[in-house]
């Protein structure tokens, strides 16, 4: 990452914080336009929306462009090769020249050509291995993960974005899956990933977006460990099954299941007794998503009582928890405890809130009356609107 | 530990974010930020100072999600063994009680934007709203109230929806009602959905016009009126949706052969829509206008290539590349970040 993108990251974190700190009411027009004037915006940043809509469209353009030449190719799978492989370079190409133009750069298009030019090279790579070297497809799938690991890695190194990232640390753990003792890889990768990155977290000469980057290595090492300890994904050999299809998979030892059993119940207070000492939001997230599959692990196993009574009981206790924490963290002194509190401080709740209409409507909007209306037949009415989805 | 942190020792001293930490002792150097805003933003910056409001909203909302499933299966699975009385009652009560809590931490009633003083205040009013219309549906299916006039139901809820938004102040629930009017319409708003929903696609697309009209012409009248403005962008954007979806599906799904007169009128509708709203500045509405014309210019691309896949592949290509110019230079236009 090239010095002058580093510093315009750390002006405009700076920037965002000091339009959190005057929505939140820490400080007034007079002293936030000041700040502005200090550290003048480096480039322009658009917001979310307009970068989704450019990444949209340029997505639209290379992949239709890419398809109008393929056509021509007429199913010769050499020239779809070169296709793929050069649209991949120059999809990079433009990557580099988008992000060292200020006018360009952060605008969605540098994402779309990243994302694009990487899945291109990528698809050019299988068929160079398919079809040219013939080499053998269990081999050819390990050295293109291998490659998928190698680009996104490159990507987030060098364009610093935390989706590369995720998708290098994927990448990783498709490619230790893919030994023999992938389970094991997949815990040892988890934590060496975790502790390698952590130390990343606050590291001050790490550039903003590589902070960010390393937050989610650090997420997806802590979660790739609880999938490889998770007795459900023992059982199921779920890490196993990533070698291919058509394995003779050996069921767990009783060892590995009571090892499964101790990391299944452990792990997610681990993670959430550390993001509470370290007050890293992201690992308390991390730790309730493996409580959350802990206990629907412990739901499977254990039939505790039927299912509308864990779920009704289940949801009951998560609304009254979530009440409970935030009238605790309410009348702590200042309305904080230990560090910690329920306040929205400088987030921009009214895009929070707006934000959450999406998955509200997706899951409770009602469905439609039906076409026909034969008239009225007793019992045979039903509605989503509750949640409930089901007929009576 | 807090105040171990603040003197730079302890388990957490280290920042979080080394850059505005930075930035906030510089400001208070040159007297930018006094000492007190320079604490209160330093203690943020420096990770002494965790905001779980995010955390809070998640459980709640999962919670919500659970507890409604988890009735949704009780009335399916054991409304033959307690009857319908008993069930209706219970869920009844419920919903009282999580509608009773919301009362009593609401603010007070207002035609402006108030913002929730609890965290946890938009989803247990949702829990109440859902549990509410729940027992609704149930009773209705018990107990045959609305008789041949069932669907009519779903207009109880639009209405009971949309005055608890009032109320309350939730976009939330305002974008409910509008959906559950939608579907008394006999239109599924599905965000994943490609069918306006079940029946003759002819009148569901003139219901969708319709109703999508009547959303637009509802935000409006609030903007103008001054009446709960804020709700403006979700009547808009909703009514703005509908009326585009009937119009594409129009375009593609029309078997008359007239999809060149819905063509004709998409174009006209997105390119008035995205000039109102690049005239207003709104990001949302600009964008579903350019997305919806370039979605119905591609059947006239295709259906014109013919035989020439190569050749209608590369004209969408250039229409996409298009778009994308107007989408930037209407961007620097609008004057937006």
């Amino acid at each position: 990452m090239k010095g002058t993108w580093i510093e315009a990251e750390r002006v405009e974190e700076v920037r965002a914080a000091a339009r959190g700190w005057k929505r939140g009411g820490a400080i007034g027009t007079g002293t936030f336009e000041e700040i502005l004037l200090r550290y003048p915006e480096p480039r322009a940043l658009p917001a979310l929306l307009w970068r989704v809509l450019v990444f949209v469209f340029v997505s639209l353009a290379l992949l239709l462009l890419l398809g109008a030449f393929a056509s021509g190719a007429r199913g010769n799978v050499e020239g779809i090769m070169a296709l793929l492989l050069l649209f991949g370079a120059a999809s990079l190409v433009a990557t580099e020249a988008q992000e060292n133009a200020p006018r360009l750069a952060l605008r969605g298009g540098a994402g779309a050509t990243c994302f694009w030019g990487i899945l291109f090279a990528l698809g050019g790579l299988f068929l160079f291995l398919e079809e040219t070297l013939k080499v053998r497809e269990a081999f050819g799938v390990t050295i293109l993960v291998l490659a998928s690991l190698a680009l996104w890695a490159l990507a987030a190194w060098r364009w610093g974005s935390p989706g590369y990232a995720g998708l290098a640390g994927i990448s990783l753990f498709l490619l230790l899956a893919r030994a023999p003792s992938g389970r094991l890889l997949w815990v040892a990768g988890g934590v060496a990933l975790t502790l390698a990155f952590e130390r990343a977290l606050d590291r001050a000469s790490w550039s903003p977006s590589h902070r960010r980057c390393a937050a989610v290595l650090v997420a997806l090492g802590l979660l790739g460990a609880y999938a490889a300890v998770n007795l459900y994904s023992l059982d199921h050999r779920f890490v196993e099954s990533l070698r291919g299809s058509g394995l003779d998979l050996a069921g767990p030892h009783l060892p590995e299941r009571i090892g499964a059993i101790a990391g299944t119940a452990v792990l997610p207070v681990a993670l959430l007794w550390w993001g509470a000492r370290s007050r890293r939001t992201f690992v308390l997230d991390a730790g309730l998503v493996a409580g959350a599959l802990s206990l629907v692990t412990l739901r499977h196993y254990v039939p505790l009582a039927a299912t509308w009574l864990v779920a009704t009981l289940a949801g009951a206790a998560l609304v009254l928890l979530a009440l409970a924490l935030n009238r605790w963290l309410s009348l702590g002194r200042e309305k904080e405890r230990a560090g910690f509190t329920a306040e929205p401080l400088f987030a921009g709740e009214a895009r929070l809130r707006a934000l959450e209409l999406v998955p509200v409507v997706a899951a409770h909007a009602p469905g439609p009356r039906p076409a026909a209306e034969p008239g009225y037949q007793g019992g045979g009415g039903g509605f989503g609107g509750g949640g409930a989805g089901a007929s009576y | 530990m807090t105040r171990g942190a603040g003197r730079g020792k302890g388990p957490y001293a280290r920042r979080v974010n080394p850059d505005v930490a930075a930035a906030v002792e510089r400001l208070r150097g040159d007297r930018v930020l006094g000492d007190l805003q320079a604490n209160v933003v330093g203690r943020v910056a420096r990770r002494e100072l965790v905001s779980v409001r995010l955390e809070i909203r998640s459980t709640l909302y999962l919670g919500v999600l659970l507890l409604t499933a988890g009735v949704g299966l009780f009335v399916k699975e054991n409304h033959a063994r307690i009857g319908p009385a008993a069930i209706s009652a219970a869920i009844g009560v419920a919903a009282a009680a999580s509608l009773l809590w919301a009362a009593r931490h609401a603010m007070a009633f207002t035609w402006e934007e108030a913002a929730p003083a609890h965290a946890g205040f938009d989803y247990v009013l949702l829990l109440g709203a859902l549990l509410a219309a729940t027992d609704l549906a149930y009773l209705e299916t018990q107990f045959a109230l609305l008789g041949p006039g069932w669907p009519w139901h779903l207009l109880v809820v639009a209405a009971f929806y949309g005055l608890l938004a009032y109320r309350f102040d939730s976009k939330m629930l305002l974008a409910l009602a509008l959906t559950a009017f939608a579907a008394w319409r006999g239109i599924a708003v599905s965000l994943g959905g490609t069918s306006l929903g079940p029946g003759d696609p002819a009148r569901l697309r003139v219901e969708a016009l319709g109703v999508g009209v009547l959303f637009a012409v509802l935000g409006f009248v609030s903007a103008r009126a001054g009446k709960k403005a804020h709700f403006e962008d979700v009547y808009v954007d909703a009514g703005l949706l509908l009326a585009l979806s009937g119009l594409l599906s129009g375009v593609f799904v029309d078997r008359k052969d007239a999809w060149g007169g819905w063509l004709l009128a998409l174009l006209l509708v997105s390119s008035s829509a995205a000039l109102g709203a690049f005239r207003r500045r709104r990001t949302l509405p600009f964008a579903l206008a350019v997305v919806a014309a370039w979605l119905g210019l591609q059947r006239l691309v295709f259906k014109s290539a013919g035989t020439a896949p190569g050749g209608a592949l590369l004209i969408s290509a250039m229409t996409a590349a298009g778009a994308l110019g107007g989408v930037i230079a209407a961007r620097r236009k609008m004057e937006i970040p």
